[in-house]
């Protein structure tokens, strides 16, 4: 058996093309974490992603003969995974429900801007309960649509360039910056009312 | 009115504001004054488009109009939602940056700082790694059975458009091509499951070592024993749980430090899986065992007890001797486990080593399928008298024997 951990993912990828044992174990392994964690966050619910983590790895075996060697492999699972993700929420028809009851106010000059600098973020190392603040992420994450909460996964899991992320996505660059924009504005305006516990809309 | 009208993926109203739309509706709107606030501040929102309602026949306007408004509430509040153009400026500095806050300028360090800890809170969700193992052999287990599925629906089709030839030489011809298409086609398919189960059934002697290594740890070097001693014979499978060694090797699906799935061999059609009988003390058939276990002596036995546990088989692909012997049929000592088509057997040692042999003879020239009692007759009988010298007879006119 080969000594996987010398190898790059493409490496392993090409092994198991070539049917070498253990080979396509490897690479789950090594997404285990990654995927599973970007999938939990793309559809909110630990179970349903632990199914679209099978059924991702299941199109990467299928389509395994057509992956462009000369690319990189990382980005294709998570386009595949997010494909499948959005494919859940479609048939999910997760809507988001809002109310006429709720005030309307017109929109003072201004006051639709986030500044980060005033929302309060816990630092990474700062003390809390990261099951708490799991909840609240999530909870912050499932009041932005579908399209603002991939880019902003798809950007932070994989540390995408924007070039990258348009090319990824098929759409130009000047709406991912703009959709990022307002995917990191969203989840901030969001975790402010999470974390302050009060109702969200 | 129902939600379901409405297409999938668009904001829908809650249900309160939906009866009371239909409420204004069904009375027509300025015929009567709305009941409650609710219906009053629908009314007031209804004015405003300036939309008359009144009659059955804009029944189909009430979900147009429904769909407006929910559309119209959702980008009010999308749009309410900006960066700042400071934090904008951050943002786009902080990603062409590849994600470093080190790596911005002074003046956007604060704010990237901020990006970078959503960015923390984001994708350092804990609890992951206790799925692992299961979620890795399940993702397997999901390819393997889709390889199995392919294999069974595979069919060469002639492409459309393909037309019969009239002269039968050229059928013969076509047949023969595709004859030899499918000779290289179902030997790279059989290869890529068999690589795929073996795979598997190794993830299996892996997965069941670290059950041992449990069960062991919290039962003071034991291995895994049913009961005290067993009956007449250890191959009783299902029919008094005590008897059997299956019930043995059960043990660990019985007290869940494995799952029956960690003991089914994917080369076994009849292995039984899924959820185990909280009540099952042994597997209900010799067919539904994958794996042979080490036959316990009574008492049982401490993982501790030999110097050399690289040398002690603890588990192995079935034994094809048992089988055997339950069918009424001779046994072939030498023969291979018949998971992985008798081209060898995963053998799971009592260092917790895991192994592929294509003989049951180890190094030892110990048969895991035999005791040493019976392995010697058949050594004495070999080594010592030879399997015939040439001085032997015909045991009467019905005994076959030929020869030189």
């Amino acid at each position: 058996m080969s000594d996987w951990q010398e190898q790059s993912d493409e490496q392993v990828f090409e092994a198991f093309r070539a049917e070498e044992t253990g080979a396509y174990r490897e690479l789950i392994e090594r997404y285990h974490d990654d995927l599973l964690r970007f999938l939990t966050r793309m559809v909110g619910d630990r179970a349903a992603a632990e199914d679209i983590f099978q059924d991702t790895f299941l199109q990467v075996h299928i389509s395994a003969a057509s992956f462009d060697s000369s690319r990189r492999f990382r980005p294709w699972l998570f386009t595949i995974a997010a494909n499948k993700a959005r494919d859940y929420l479609r048939k999910k028809n997760r809507r988001k429900t809002v109310e006429l009851s709720a005030p309307i106010k017109k929109s003072e000059p201004g006051s639709s801007f986030v500044d980060l600098l005033q929302v309060d973020v816990p630092a990474p190392d700062a003390a809390m309960d990261l099951s708490e603040r799991d909840e609240m992420v999530q909870e912050a994450l499932d009041q932005l649509g579908p399209a603002l909460r991939e880019v902003l996964l798809l950007a932070y899991f994989q540390r995408l360039s924007y070039a990258q992320i348009a090319e990824d996505l098929g759409i130009p660059l000047g709406t991912v910056k703009s959709r990022m924009h307002s995917a990191v504005a969203a989840f901030a305006r969001a975790w402010k009312t999470v974390s302050k516990g009060e109702q969200s809309l | 009115m129902s939600t379901d009208d409405q297409q999938p993926g668009n904001p829908s109203l809650n249900e309160s504001d939906i009866n009371a739309i239909d409420r204004l509706f069904e009375n027509g709107l300025g015929s009567q004054d709305p009941q409650n606030q609710q219906e009053h501040h629908v009314h007031q929102l209804l004015r405003l488009l300036d939309t008359p309602v009144t009659d059955e026949s804009h029944k189909d306007a009430r979900a147009d109009m429904i769909e407006i408004l929910a559309r119209r509430i959702e980008r009010e509040s999308l749009q309410e939602a900006q960066l700042s153009a400071d934090d904008a400026d951050a943002c786009d500095e902080y990603i062409d940056a590849g994600y470093r806050v080190d790596a911005v300028s002074e003046n956007a360090r604060s704010r990237a700082e901020k990006l970078d800890a959503i960015g923390v809170m984001i994708t350092d969700t804990h609890r992951v790694s206790d799925t692992r193992e299961r979620l890795v052999s399940a993702t397997l287990a999901g390819i393997q059975s889709h390889i199995d599925a392919e294999e069974s629906s595979m069919k060469l089709q002639p492409r459309s458009g393909f037309q019969l030839p009239g002269r039968w030489a050229d059928l013969a011809s076509i047949a023969a091509m595709l004859l030899l298409a499918a000779s290289v086609i179902m030997p790279i398919m059989s290869g890529m499951r068999s690589v795929n189960q073996k795979e598997l059934c190794f993830n299996n002697m892996n997965q069941t070592a670290s059950a041992f290594g449990l069960y062991t740890g919290a039962n003071r070097d034991m291995l895994p024993m049913a009961t005290a001693g067993f009956g007449p014979t250890w191959m009783d499978v299902g029919t008094t749980p005590e008897r059997s060694n299956s019930s043995n090797l059960y043990t660990l699906v019985r007290n869940q430090f494995a799952g029956l799935d960690d003991l089914a061999c994917p080369t076994n059609p009849n292995a039984a899986r899924g959820d185990a009988d909280p009540d099952a003390w042994d597997w209900n058939s010799l067919e539904e065992i994958s794996y042979s276990y080490r036959i316990m002596p009574q008492g049982g036995m401490r993982a501790t007890a030999v110097e050399t546990p690289v040398r002690v088989v603890l588990l192995a692909d079935r034994s094809p001797v048992v089988l055997r012997i339950k069918a009424n049929k001779p046994v072939r000592p030498e023969e291979n486990s018949p998971n992985h088509d008798h081209t060898g057997q995963h053998m799971l040692m009592l260092d917790g080593s895991a192994n592929w042999s294509d003989t049951p003879v180890l190094d030892s020239r110990d048969n895991i399928w035999l005791p040493r009692a019976i392995e010697s007759v058949i050594h004495e009988v070999r080594e010592k008298h030879g399997i015939i010298t040439g001085n032997e007879q015909p045991d009467g006119p019905t005994d076959a024997f030929v020869g030189p």
